[in-house]
């Protein structure tokens, strides 16, 4: 079954982070991963997704603050709807 | 690096401004020090530093403005020589500028500034926002929890800043303990055995930052621990944390931080009234639109060019017809005829060029760019572009340098450090430099628009645009490292300050100033030298081939030679040697068209390059040189060979 991630979540929908995907081959975390943990998505955090136009970023309110994630990355975050 | 600096007299005081990008600490940087500023780069970083000097009862006081950042990691130079400053430089306080709309994100930035040790004050700024949000903050309570003052601000209205300044100038003159912010039980008792194996070292910052920066596995703090056992040690406490928690050790660090942000902000920050409605996300609903969004992007853009070379050729225009009235009694001076044509050709016209030929275009674009960039739109306009420049390996970001490039080329590349990495940021200034800056707009407004027709021109920008997307592919093929993402605040739309416009616009038009301009001069005195020597024969012979390629007369070929010293250089030199401005007699429309493209790629021009050159060293910049030149080449044969088929 494929994972849902940050990247496929409908705007203005609540997801909570489950995990990162790391690339193949990597015992490191990558540093954009901590980067965005840096800037607030962790483990468990609720995110609340602003907007997704399916091209492009996707823009996220987290911790109070938003940010625009670009689409890569943001489907490295295995996240679960919620509400 | 860390090596600790004697500290400094009591008769003068550092100060620092540290803080998140978008928090406002420029607007204070303003207000401490009124206009008495410089900028200058970190020794050895790509990190502009920016300082200010005041003087108050007697005391020399020196403001410096750190980079906006988001954490103390080595993810980019910019954090690298905030906390390199912080360490090394000892400032006699930090004043951390909080976002109080952002409190939770800021405290993250904040506390590991405490972790340094240095004497710290908070700045709470922004606190109209945050009431607009429907909050407050208990600022005692907030107090007491880091240990340090706070004081609410609103820089951009000026409340709170003479208070904030006040008490960080009373905090010098008190001893200071240092205010650890404390974490999690597991992760504080290893802190400490880490801290007692380090006990013998003598560090430039506290003992404590050190071994949280080691238990991180920092690069740059490793290489200050000679002994091999204290690294093991590191290891095996590492990992018996990253075994109870079930996460990485960088990544059980920032969430003890954020833990610890998270306990104090919902302790502190108190919901008041109803939220005010932010037009934010209600404008960018708009402005982010797939559609509507690219159209409005396109539409600023074309305004800003229509505005700029609207205005620019009026202020050039009468800046040239200034200087044409200097021209009458200088050349009665008493002087040898042929010093004074080489002084006004060669010296006067120069700084003529550099100031009423591309100044009046470049200086109202960059107004205009800052204008966008402190009302909040850049970031939307790196929102936008994202998906696209991913298609060239680079991200949302890196579309700012290029529109930077069509004023001049010469900021951009500078412009470029807003990117991480130097991968990027050499794909980015190649791109840049293919961009026709407003020199080369002028060329193709002068030559191709007016006597082929507008439509030609724009048949030129848009083969330009098909040829810097085909080099950006290319060149992300080709350049070795992978492509990375884009991570990037959407700030708030805010009504722009001024000062910071103008301030913003300074740093842009500096580099024009200070790098571009001298080196326009002295290469115009060089072209004169050449004239005088009667040395264009000679170097007529050698473009013949090259002229052979293009389909152009060599004459004509010969003035793109001075088009590499600066690029509007090629029209007048047509003019010059041709002794007429109609140069529908002096080429053919195919040759027009040739030339009008070959100059807006073939070559960057002399400052450019010397750009290149300082950003990325000698080889790069030699290596991007030839390459733009031999595929400049081939393409102006193909347009050439093009033309005379059809």
């Amino acid at each position: 079954m494929k994972r849902l991630t940050l990247a496929d979540v409908e705007a203005n929908k609540k997801v909570k982070v489950i995990d990162f995907v790391l690339p193949l081959h990597h015992t490191h975390i990558p540093q954009y991963i901590i980067r965005l943990q840096e800037m607030g998505v962790l483990r468990g955090d609720i995110i609340e997704v602003v907007r997704n136009s399916r091209v492009g970023p996707i823009e996220i309110k987290v911790k109070g603050t938003n940010l625009a994630i670009g689409r890569g990355i943001a489907s490295k975050v295995i996240v679960e709807e919620i509400g | 690096m860390l090596n600790p600096k004697t500290s400094s007299d009591n008769t003068s005081i550092t100060i620092a401004l540290a803080g998140n990008a978008n928090v406002g600490k420029s607007v204070i940087f303003n207000q401490l020090t009124g206009g008495n500023q410089i900028i200058g780069n970190w020794p050895g970083k790509t990190v502009e530093i920016q300082e200010g000097y005041i003087e108050k009862n007697g005391t020399k006081i020196r403001v410096v403005d750190l980079p906006g950042i988001y954490s103390l990691s080595t993810y980019s130079e910019e954090e690298i020589v905030t906390r390199e400053f912080i360490i090394n430089e000892k400032p006699d306080i930090v004043i951390v500028v909080v976002d109080a709309s952002a409190l939770y994100r800021n405290l993250f930035f904040l506390l590991q500034i405490l972790e340094i040790g240095a004497r710290t004050v908070v700045a709470l700024n922004q606190y109209d926002m945050l009431e607009r949000d429907g909050f407050e903050i208990d600022v005692d309570k907030l107090e007491e929890y880091l240990g340090v003052s706070v004081i609410k601000t609103i820089a951009t209205k000026n409340i709170g800043l003479k208070e904030l300044f006040e008490r960080a100038l009373n905090e010098v003159k008190n001893p200071y303990t240092s205010k650890f912010p404390k974490y999690g039980k597991e992760v504080e008792e290893r802190i400490k055995i880490l801290e007692n194996a380090l006990k013998n070292y003598n560090f430039p910052a506290s003992t404590r930052f050190i071994a949280i920066k080691l238990l991180e596995h920092d690069t740059e703090f490793e290489k200050l621990i000679k002994d091999k056992s204290i690294l093991e040690l590191r290891d095996k406490l590492a990992s018996e944390l990253e075994e109870i928690h079930g996460e990485s050790i960088k990544t059980i660090i920032i969430q003890e931080r954020y833990a610890l942000a998270s306990r104090i902000t919902s302790d502190v920050l108190k919901k008041k009234k109803k939220k005010v409605v932010d037009f934010s996300n209600w404008i960018d609903d708009i402005l982010l639109n797939p559609v509507i969004g690219f159209l409005f992007l396109m539409l600023i853009l074309l305004f800003m060019f229509f505005v700029v070379f609207k205005f620019g050729s009026f202020l050039s225009n009468y800046i040239g017809s200034l200087f044409d009235l200097l021209k009458k009694p200088f050349m009665s001076l008493n002087l040898p005829e042929k010093l004074k044509v080489f002084l006004w050709d060669g010296v006067i016209d120069g700084i003529v060029a550099a100031f009423g030929i591309v100044l009046p275009y470049i200086a109202p674009f960059y107004l205009l760019l800052s204008l966008l960039e402190d009302s909040g739109y850049l970031a939307r306009i790196a929102f936008l572009t994202d998906a696209f420049m991913h298609k060239l390996g680079i991200h949302g970001k890196a579309f700012i340098p290029l529109i930077e490039s069509f004023g001049c080329n010469v900021p951009a590349i500078m412009g470029t450090r807003v990117l991480e990495r130097r991968r990027d940021r050499i794909i980015v200034s190649i791109l840049a430099t293919l961009v026709p800056c407003s020199a080369r707009s002028v060329v193709v407004f002068g030559l191709v628009a007016a006597f082929l027709g507008p439509i030609y021109a724009v048949l030129i920008y848009a083969l330009d645009f098909v040829f810097i997307f085909v080099v950006g592919l290319l060149l992300n093929r080709y350049i070795k490292g992978t492509p990375t993402g884009l991570i990037m605040e959407m700030p708030r739309y805010r009504k722009p300050v001024p000062y910071v416009i103008l301030k913003q616009t300074w740093i842009r038009l500096k580099e024009f100033f200070t790098f571009a301009t001298p080196i326009i001069v002295v290469s115009n005195a060089i072209m004169e030298i050449l004239i005088l020597l009667n040395l264009l024969p000679y170097l007529e012979m050698l473009v013949k081939p090259f002229a052979y390629i293009l389909g152009l007369p060599p004459l004509a070929t010969l003035t793109l030679v001075f088009g590499a010293l600066r690029k509007e250089l090629t029209l007048i030199m047509l003019a010059t040697f041709y002794k007429t401005t109609n140069f529908a007699s002096i080429l053919t429309p195919k040759q027009i068209f040739v030339y009008g493209f070959f100059t807006m790629i073939y070559i960057p021009c002399v400052a450019t390059i010397a750009m290149l050159k300082r950003e990325f060293g000698a080889k790069t910049a030699t290596l991007i040189t030839l390459f733009e030149f031999v595929l400049s080449m081939l393409l102006g044969g193909l347009l050439n060979i093009v033309l005379w088929l059809i």
